[in-house]
């Protein structure tokens, strides 16, 4: 068979494509060499909504990111995911360097985005007690957000396939021929062929451009270092704590998550290995002393739970790259998707999307679903609702992750929904199972047990993420009945 | 709303010997709630023997000890609730628990006895770095896989931390057949 579009990464952009492309009448299936959506840059970073006064006047980023913003509220409500408006600051502990924000301010006004405001001292200190006693002034981004990047980007995927695109996963695409105007997709999976190939592949973005494109791009992944720290300590700043920028990037933020921990991070660290998520103790402790700098009382060691990081998928002259590739008709690069990228997806994919449509001129589809009902969250339920819910359904009543309080049921939801999951890290996206204080020392082993018996995989080949990582690869001697 | 004199939250033998002990002093009125499917807490899957040499001049596996609390709770019909969990307490001592049958119940406590044992901190609380692969563990979740769900973590073992928790690891692992290259 021949597909109309092959989309390459089930990240937050190629899943924003997947579900803007399931509008139209197309054969659409999406290639993900993981076992999951979200496993790549989508998982790891800060999941801010940006505002959009950081990048550069006139980019294709602020733009994105800027309509990438405004999307979000109703996106979220459409697909029953938590995001909230907690709104940005960025603190200035500097004197002299005041004048910096107003360049931010300006920029942001020309960039289009809403409401920003430069705050006094007084102004600043009144709204967030912890920051530091340096601090000169700030400036405010109401319509900065927080969100939840894994659901952001289950969901989209999710209601893609709901509305028709496949998903092939531990799918790796290998290499490109053309045959007349189809192009085949050669994979460890076999190959596809397809009218048009949209490159969403991440840091590996300018890897698979370079097969087919004489007009070479090169990606950097700059990596980000983080530590999460207890929801303890979840309501020490209620807005996002920027410094002002440099160079690198956005600098070290101090904000809490959607889910009600603090999220201290990122570092940028220029790296060579697109796989390299490995923390360091050096960007560890630099992140430490720095957010130290903007926010007093920090108890990072004492309070941290994790520590991970993510890679930016750094172009060289950090701007999207989005477009039909000039000398190769029919292959679309979104690449260079770094920071503000989980902003811009939906943005992103409503251009990429556009461009497909552009070329292929589908039709529109009458019985397109655009919402989702997300995971059942009891805990957002009244006593009485509860009741109701394990009176229908009983596994509500059993709670498998103690740290989060998540119930059977709801890991039930998150393995039995479309593209559900199949391992620890896949349940731990959905539904939290395991990302609490004890990260999964409690329940892992239930979980497996879960997952064993709902989808039928022995306990011994279940993974915390696919591939060769399974957990517990062998019968205790006990259980084997004593050959040994 | 249900009434106790006292409601225990955890049924290990700490939350076990206390509730006979309130019993034996004469109040009736007593609830445990574990959220474990049996009672005996952390002390099911400590299958080595050590156990009770002060309390009961003997040398019991963890099991066994935890058996004879067990049996004091079940002889003095103390009532408990299995697959139960605590989720909140107020400053009134409200109970809020939740489990299948029941769903979430709340119970107005005299007193409340807090005997939930403790949590292990994970890699990531000591923030030691570097990648988070599968196959890392703290020493309880590794114990429970082998001793109660019955399956071996890997055949080639380094275990960080050489105090009396390291070294019955070691011990464990190595009786299953798995080589223990380091305890460090
Ligand atoms: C430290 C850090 C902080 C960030 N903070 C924010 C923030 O606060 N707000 C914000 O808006 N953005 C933020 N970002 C940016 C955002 O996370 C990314 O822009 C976004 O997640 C990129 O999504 P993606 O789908 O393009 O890439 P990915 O999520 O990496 O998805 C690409 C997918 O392609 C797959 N793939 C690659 N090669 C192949 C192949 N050959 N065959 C098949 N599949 C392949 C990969 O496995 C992967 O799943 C941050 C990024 C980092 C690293």
């Amino acid at each position: 068979m021949i597909y109309d579009v092959v989309i390459i990464g089930a990240g937050v952009s190629g899943s924003a494509i997947a579900r803007e492309l399931s509008k139209y009448k197309l054969n659409t299936v999406v290639l993900e060499k993981f076992e999951d959506v979200c496993s790549g840059t989508s998982k790891a970073n800060s999941a801010i909504v940006h505002a959009g006064f950081d990048a550069a006047e006139g980019s294709l980023m602020a733009k994105l990111n800027v309509e990438g913003n405004e999307m979000m509220g109703d996106l979220a409500k459409d697909l029953d995911i938590p995001f909230k408006r907690n709104g940005s600051l960025v603190v200035c502990i500097h004197k002299e360097e005041l004048p910096g924000l107003q360049d931010l301010y300006n920029r942001g006004i020309a960039n289009g985005v809403k409401d920003l405001k430069i705050l006094s001292k007084e102004e600043v200190l009144a709204m967030e007690p912890n920051l530091s006693d340096d601090v000169e002034g700030a400036l405010y981004a109401p319509t900065g957000g927080i969100i939840c990047p894994f659901m952001l980007n289950i969901a989209m995927a999710e209601n893609a396939n709901v509305n028709g695109v496949d998903f092939r996963f531990n799918t790796e695409v290998e290499g490109f021929r053309k045959e007349g105007d189809v192009w085949v997709v050669r994979t460890n999976n076999g190959e596809y062929r397809t009218r048009y190939v949209v490159n969403a592949a991440g840091v590996y973005a300018d890897n698979l451009h370079n097969m087919v494109s004489a007009d070479k791009i090169h990606i950097t992944p700059r990596r980000g270092d983080y530590c999460l720290l207890d929801k303890e300590m979840g309501a020490h700043v209620s807005h996002t704590i920027f410094p002002q920028p440099t160079k690198l990037g956005k600098g070290v933020l101090v904000s809490p998550t959607i889910h009600g921990n603090l999220i201290v991070g990122p570092t940028a660290i220029d790296i060579e290995d697109k796989e390299g998520t490995a923390t360091t103790a050096e960007g560890i402790n630099d992140l430490i002393t720095k957010a130290g700098m903007h926010v007093k009382n920090l108890p990072v060691g004492r309070k941290v739970i994790t520590s991970f990081a993510g890679l930016r998928a750094h172009e060289d002259h950090h701007e999207f790259i989005i477009g039909e590739c000039k000398d190769a008709p029919g292959f679309i690069d979104c690449s260079g998707i770094e920071s503000p990228g989980l902003t811009s997806s939906p943005a992103i994919g409503r251009m990429v999307a556009g461009i497909v449509v552009d070329l292929a001129k589908p039709e529109k589809k009458s019985d397109w679903v655009g919402t989702r009902k997300g995971i059942t969250n009891p805990s957002t339920l009244s006593l009485e609702e509860r009741n109701a819910l394990i009176k229908e359904n009983p596994a509500y009543g059993q709670i498998i992750c103690r740290c989060e309080s998540i119930s059977e049921g709801e890991i039930l939801d998150a393995i039995h929904r479309p593209l559900g999951a199949r391992s620890l890290d896949g349940v731990k996206r959905r539904v939290r199972a395991g990302m609490g204080r004890c990260q999964g020392g409690f329940c892992s082993p239930r979980v497996m047990e879960i997952l064993h018996r709902e989808l039928g995989i022995p306990v011994e080949k279940i993974t915390k993420s696919g591939g060769e990582s399974v957990i517990a690869p062998e019968l205790s001697k006990n259980r084997k009945g004593g050959e040994e | 709303m249900q009434n106790y004199d006292i409601v225990v939250i955890g049924g290990g033998p700490a939350g076990l010997a206390a509730a006979a002990e309130a019993k034996r002093s004469g109040i009736d009125s007593i609830l445990i709630l574990e959220r474990d499917h049996e009672l005996g807490g952390i002390l099911n899957q400590c299958i080595h023997n050590g156990f009770g040499l002060h309390t009961f001049k003997e040398e019991l596996t963890g099991p066994e000890y935890a058996k004879r609390f067990m049996d004091q709770v079940f002889e003095l019909g103390i009532e408990y609730k299995l697959n139960t969990m605590v989720i909140d307490i107020t400053d009134s001592k409200v109970v809020t628990a939740m489990n299948k049958t029941d769903g979430m119940f709340q119970i107005q406590a005299k007193a409340v006895i807090l005997a939930m044992g403790c949590r292990e901190r994970p890699r990531g609380a000591l923030n030691i770095p570097g990648y988070r692969p599968a196959g890392i563990f703290s020493a309880g979740t590794a114990q429970r896989l082998v001793n109660i769900e019955g399956y071996l973590p890997g055949r080639e073992v380094v275990i960080l931390g050489s105090g009396d928790i390291g070294l019955i690891m070691a011990r464990r692992m190595t009786l299953e057949g798995a080589k223990v290259k380091v305890v460090a």
